[in-house]
């Protein structure tokens, strides 16, 4: 498998507070990670340097052959390397962050008229063809005020493929999510993941990554402390840390 | 009375038509103003904001009056002549955008992280964050202290008669000086203005209320 992310030993700090320790992680075209830990561990982090939102201060990153260098203390970013970047690399968050002056189909067709300069009539067919695929073709001209969260979250997922980017990170997806609104969320990556698409995904759902996971990754304290397959790490963690952390979260 | 009223009327319509204008135009230089500024006062380049909080604290710092007196006075020695209204609108118009764009920065502030994360993740450059995701949403935001300076400018332009802008308050201190009937015509003039002031802010107090309901329902 060609890997199409290589993070070396990424470092980052915030001030005198260091969140991430020399963190390296290749992932494969095609593969899906999972990555887990506990709050404030630095998960998020990573994947939000992955696509330039956060600055880091050591290391490299790597995606499909476009690099992001260390810029951490630095004013001025390299806005060319960014853009690179996050052509190739869609990003779905916690809280959505649907734009709520637009509607369903505005959300999904802004960026690739914008930053693509699709014209209006191939974008749209894209957005519908996408909006179907998440199960909302009959919701693009509501805004995201009048969905549930489990559908804005599905429209926010079709606004990310509609850059067609080759890889896809998703922050806590299901975390602000109604319980039973997750599961359609995770129907929509499921279905990505048996697609090809690259993901990197941090989460707190364990049955998913379980089943859907090529690897997991556990992290603590900002350094990534194993890395193996699902029915490894969860059956059979060989880290001390990584077993009091499984044990509270399966416990239930 | 009502004689009186008759003959002053074309004066009065006129210095209100006036008043009238200079409040549209100064306004809309405001606007204009307010924005270049408060998008200079965000800008990441220091070169940028220095100048830009510099000039806006000259001006929140000082009088309106007296910078009207400045632009048409002190500017003409520095070859920098214009006609009263000229005057009068840049004077009003850098007045109110200087405090409009502390009020556009507050609206660009409060529109969401999350928002131009959310944009700048999809590819959209600074600019294009700026125009399609913050903008849009900040304008709602910003509508009715917007409104309520738009209000507060109509009465202020009463100031520029100083600088012999023939307008409402002008037109009434003329007729005062012919007549002598200080009252009445002062009365008048006072009736015109709160005529206008009041269901305008109560305008604005109803744009408030629907923009509230509006973002509620998100």
């Amino acid at each position: 498998m060609r890997p199409i992310i290589e993070v070396k030993d990424l470092s980052k700090s915030y001030g005198s507070v260091r969140v991430l320790h020399d963190v390296n992680l290749t992932v494969g075209t095609g593969e899906v990670v999972v990555i887990i830990g506990a709050s404030g561990s630095g998960k998020s982090t990573l994947i939000r340097c992955i696509n330039g939102l956060e600055r880091f201060g050591a290391g490299s990153i790597d995606v499909d052959g476009f690099s992001l260098a260390p810029s951490e203390g630095k004013s001025r970013r390299n806005m060319a390397e960014l853009k690179d970047i996050r052509r190739e690399v869609g990003m779905v968050f916690q809280q959505f962050n649907l734009f709520p002056h637009k509607t369903v189909l505005e959300n999904v067709t802004l960026a690739p008229i914008q930053v693509r300069k699709w014209d209006k009539a191939k974008a749209e067919a894209t957005a519908r063809r996408l909006l179907e695929r998440v199960g909302l073709q009959d919701h693009t001209h509501k805004y995201p005020g009048q969905l549930s969260g489990g559908q804005q979250q599905r429209v926010a997922i079709a606004r990310s493929l509609a850059m067609e980017p080759r890889v896809m990170l998703f922050d806590e997806p299901t975390s602000a999510l109604d319980p039973e609104m997750v599961s359609e969320v995770l129907e929509v990556m499921r279905g990505l993941a048996r697609e090809g698409m690259t993901m990197i995904v941090v989460t707190h759902e364990m049955g998913f990554a379980r089943e859907v996971a090529d690897r997991v990754v556990y992290i603590d304290h900002g350094r990534v402390l194993e890395v193996a397959p699902p029915a490894e790490l969860f059956d059979n963690p060989q880290q001390e840390r990584t077993k009091t952390f499984l044990s509270r979260v399966l416990k239930h | 009375m009502l004689s009186d009223l008759r003959s002053w009327a074309p004066e009065l319509l006129t210095g209100l038509r006036l008043t009238v204008g200079m409040t549209f135009g100064g306004m809309a230089i405001a606007l204009v103003l307010g924005l270049i500024l408060a998008l200079g006062r965000i800008s990441h380049s220091l070169w940028l904001r220095a100048p830009v909080v510099a000039f806006v604290e000259l001006i929140r710092g000082s009088p309106l009056l007296l910078q009207l007196f400045y632009i048409y006075y002190v500017l003409p020695v520095f070859g920098l002549r214009m006609t009263p209204v000229e005057a009068g609108l840049l004077g009003l118009g850098i007045n109110y955008g200087a405090y409009l764009s502390e009020v556009f920065r507050g609206g660009i502030a409060a529109v969401s992280q999350g928002q131009r994360e959310a944009a700048e993740s999809l590819g959209m450059s600074g600019a294009q964050t700026m125009r399609f995701v913050i903008l849009p949403q900040a304008w709602r935001i910003v509508i009715p202290p917007t409104g309520n300076y738009f209000v507060s400018l109509f009465k202020d332009t009463a100031l520029v008669s100083t600088i012999s802008i023939a307008e409402l308050m002008f037109q009434g201190q003329l007729i005062a000086s012919d007549t002598f009937r200080y009252m009445r015509i002062y009365s008048v003039i006072f009736v015109i203005y709160v005529a206008i002031s009041v269901p305008a802010s109560m305008g604005v107090r109803w744009l408030e209320r629907r923009s509230n309901r509006s973002l509620a329902s998100r």
